[in-house]
């Protein structure tokens, strides 16, 4: 035991603790309370996804692609589909577009409240995170209800079902308001509650040169100050014709408060995107006839979507044959990664813990 | 020590066979205690459960069973021990826990009959045992081998040190109104009236009543002040190395300690067993028996009431961080404490028998209170029911 009574002590939070969600290790020296350093380490997760891609053909590849974050599975699965789509010119379905934005708005609301769910299991609010997690499961069974297995709903070409019924979207309506009220609740909470303020305002500061200097991307982005969403920036898809405000803090000071709050936003902007969506949506066919084994033509694209955690990207290179020669995936959680190590200096363990939950880090994703 | 050891040869003495001192033991855990923890941790599952919304025990009333079903699972299963633990302390720590918090039995009175010492320094016998309670976390924390452990012991240590403090003195300010150490005597000079009650004799006994609410949770290791086992932050603190029986008994001494203060509280504040004359001359009438039976009902009634609102307490409000809470109880709890106990001093003064004014003024107040906070629950209960109303109606 004589290691210990030296003045600072290493110790692993994670791979298998709560605030690493099942597959991180960060190498912690700690003085009592305080944390000295930190240094993440990844690798838990990975399953060699970008490899598996050169060994499989390109339709192939969208189930994989949903596995890259099984919390939001259509971030990188979408993107794939676009980049792929891009690069053999195939023009997409109307319809099938609004049914992809619905999904992917359905799969967002779900991943923000999951990390509702989190932030007040870390904070040690056990009744916020119940209730938050309980809203998220109800709208995993309506995701599930729509788009069947999680990981087969988006297509090259298309999509692979359309929507339920009519009594579907009225319930999704009515669940959509009952939402309204839930996260206004969690809003006057986090404004109001005094531990909330105490342990979420100030806590992991990130400028906005910061954040663009270590490429933070999505809700992490805009919760620094800067208004930067694909989805209103370089609008792809059928965003461009719908009604878009970005959420950023209203305080613009980048602390852990202003990432819980851009989120909370988050989820009444993708509420009205999918109300709008509903409302517009045309009738015909959801899925383009493509002519099997998809070949792209030799060349190489690069895409990139607002995925739920930020900018998703893909990079593919194709040599004309029925398998990707290179696939890349970018990663919004990868970035945030980078920067938790320069965080991690002289805080105590708890606002450490506050700052890496708050950044929305998912492990799969980071490692793919 | 003198003292000490006349109480115990006074009042342990006739049982001397090894027998009956058994059966005393038998009585005291499984006759008195377990009953008490099983409708405790009951009542904590049922407030859980209708907070968070999901179908748990709070789902019927049959689930009154759901703590033996906790129960009988934990006994069922292996209890690890991993090779490089200290053993024989590791093993050993729930087991202190457990009779620390069982101990205190001895001299808790469920009635004016009904309780096993008839002692003198009764809070002082009960207040040694509640600051042994800390005892048990540092030891098996430092047997457990690991780093996660011990921080969750020192934590639990520095917490319960919070909280010990501040119930020393809230026992010092009782000390000085009742001029009494036994806990009897302490009741006695209460009344069954919510006027004629400690909490409401003196502004300062009502901020001593919420010094011991916050220290009581400070002790048990409860939100909103306590992190020392926090599972999302230090993999539950020194519990985390404990599987089967033995987790289990540091579960129930939890449990136990919490029941234990609560009814102290009810105690030292609350009156106490006092029920009105005429409800005990009526039941007299039946069977001699019988005014102790109602007295311990009101007992265990006002102790379940605490119970209650402490619960309500822990779901509402998230943790205070440890070094928030070192700051909070040192500056701000503390300092109150002893203008409490100044303040106590020169009422008892000033007003020796008491100021019925303030008191029935005082009691005025929790009414209002008590009628506010009803009003806020039933008007939170109509918004959550609502929209099922219009639902059926559609």
């Amino acid at each position: 035991m004589n290691e210990w009574l030296g003045e600072e002590k290493k110790v692993c939070i994670g791979p298998h603790h709560p605030v690493t969600r099942g597959g991180m290790n960060f190498i912690a020296s700690l003085d009592g309370e305080t944390l000295r350093q930190a240094i993440p380490e990844i690798g838990y997760c990975h399953r060699s996804l970008e490899k598996i891609a050169e060994n499989t053909d390109y339709q192939g590849f969208t189930t994989y692609a949903s596995q890259a974050d099984p919390l939001s599975p259509y971030s990188c699965q979408w993107s794939y589909v676009m980049a792929v789509e891009k690069l053999a010119e195939i023009t997409v379905p109307r319809r099938a577009e609004f049914l992809r934005v619905i999904a992917m708005e359905l799969n967002r609301i779900t991943s923000h409240l999951h990390f509702l769910s989190f932030m007040a299991e870390i904070i040690g609010a056990k009744i916020l995170k119940a209730q938050s997690f309980k809203r998220a499961e109800i709208f995993s069974h309506y995701t599930t209800t729509f788009c069947g297995n999680d990981n087969m709903f988006l297509q090259i070409g298309g999509v692979v079902r359309d929507l339920c019924s009519s009594d579907w979207e009225t319930t999704l309506i009515q669940f959509l308001d009952h939402l309204k009220t839930f996260i206004d609740e969690y809003s006057y909470t986090l404004k109001n509650n005094y531990v909330f303020q105490r342990q979420l305002s100030f806590t992991g500061v990130i400028s906005v040169e910061e954040a663009i200097q270590y490429n933070l991307v999505g809700p992490n982005l805009r919760a620094s100050g800067l208004a930067w969403d694909l989805r209103k920036n370089r609008p792809y898809s059928i965003y461009s014709e719908l009604n878009l405000e970005i959420p950023t803090c209203q305080r613009n000071k980048g602390d852990a408060h202003d990432r819980v709050q851009v989120r909370i936003d988050e989820i009444a902007q993708s509420a009205s995107l999918i109300r709008q969506c509903l409302e517009k949506i045309p009738q015909g066919p959801i899925q383009c006839k493509i002519t099997e084994p998809i070949k792209p033509k030799t060349g190489e694209i690069y895409n990139c979507i607002e995925g739920v955690r930020g900018d998703t990207g893909t990079y593919l290179v194709s040599n004309g044959t029925t398998q990707p020669h290179r696939l890349k995936l970018r990663t919004g959680s990868f970035s945030s990664l980078a920067l938790l190590e320069k965080m991690g200096r002289e805080i105590p363990l708890s606002d450490y813990l506050t700052l890496i939950a708050s950044l929305d880090i998912s492990p799969w994703e980071a490692d793919r | 020590m003198e003292v000490l050891s006349s109480f115990f040869l006074n009042n342990i003495s006739p049982m001397v066979s090894i027998g009956a001192q058994l059966t005393f033991i038998f009585i005291l855990i499984f006759v008195i205690f377990f009953p008490l923890i099983t409708l405790t941790y009951w009542i904590e599952q049922v407030i859980y459960s209708r907070f968070s919304g999901i179908r748990g025990a709070g789902h019927s009333l049959y689930n009154i069973i759901f703590p033996m079903k906790i129960i009988t699972k934990l006994l069922q299963k292996e209890s690890q021990t991993d090779p490089y633990i200290d053993r024989p302390l590791f093993c050993l720590a729930p087991y202190v826990g457990f009779s620390t918090v069982v101990l205190t039995l001895i001299v808790l009175p469920f009635s004016s009959h009904y309780v096993l010492s008839h002692s003198d320094l009764g809070v002082l016998y009960l207040i040694t045992f509640i600051f042994l309670m800390g005892i048990h976390a540092l030891m098996a924390g430092w047997s457990s081998n690991s780093k996660w452990a011990l921080i969750g012991a020192v934590r639990s240590l520095t917490q319960s040190l919070c909280g010990i403090t501040l119930y020393g003195l809230v026992i010092m300010i009782i000390t000085l109104q009742t001029h009494s150490l036994s806990i009897q005597d302490i009741i006695q000079m209460q009344g069954p009236h919510p006027w004629q009650w400690l909490l409401f004799l003196s502004p300062f006994t009502l901020a001593a009543f919420l010094l011991s609410l916050s220290s009581l949770m400070m002790i048990i290791d409860q939100p909103p002040y306590g992190t020392a086992t926090s599972s999302s932050e230090i993999h539950s603190g020194y519990k985390g190395h404990y599987t089967g029986i033995r987790y289990f008994v540091l579960t129930i001494s939890n449990k136990g300690a919490f029941f234990i203060l609560s009814a102290m509280t009810t105690h030292l504040f609350l009156g106490g067993w006092q029920a009105p004359a005429s409800w005990l001359y009526w039941a007299a009438v039946f069977s001699p028996q019988f005014p102790n039976i109602i007295e311990m009902g009101v007992f265990l009634f006002k102790t379940l009431c605490v119970v209650w609102i402490i619960l309500i307490l822990q779901n509402t409000l998230p943790p205070l961080r440890l070094d928030h809470l070192i700051k909070l109880t040192w500056k701000y709890l503390i300092p109150l404490g002893l203008t409490a106990l100044a303040g106590t001093a020169i009422w008892t003064y000033i007003f020796p028998d008491g100021n019925l004014f303030t008191q029935y003024l005082l009691s005025l107040l929790l009414v209002t209170f008590g009628i506010y906070f009803f009003y806020r629950l039933l008007y939170h209960t109509y918004l959550s029911i609502k929209p099922r109303i219009k639902g059926k109606k559609a």
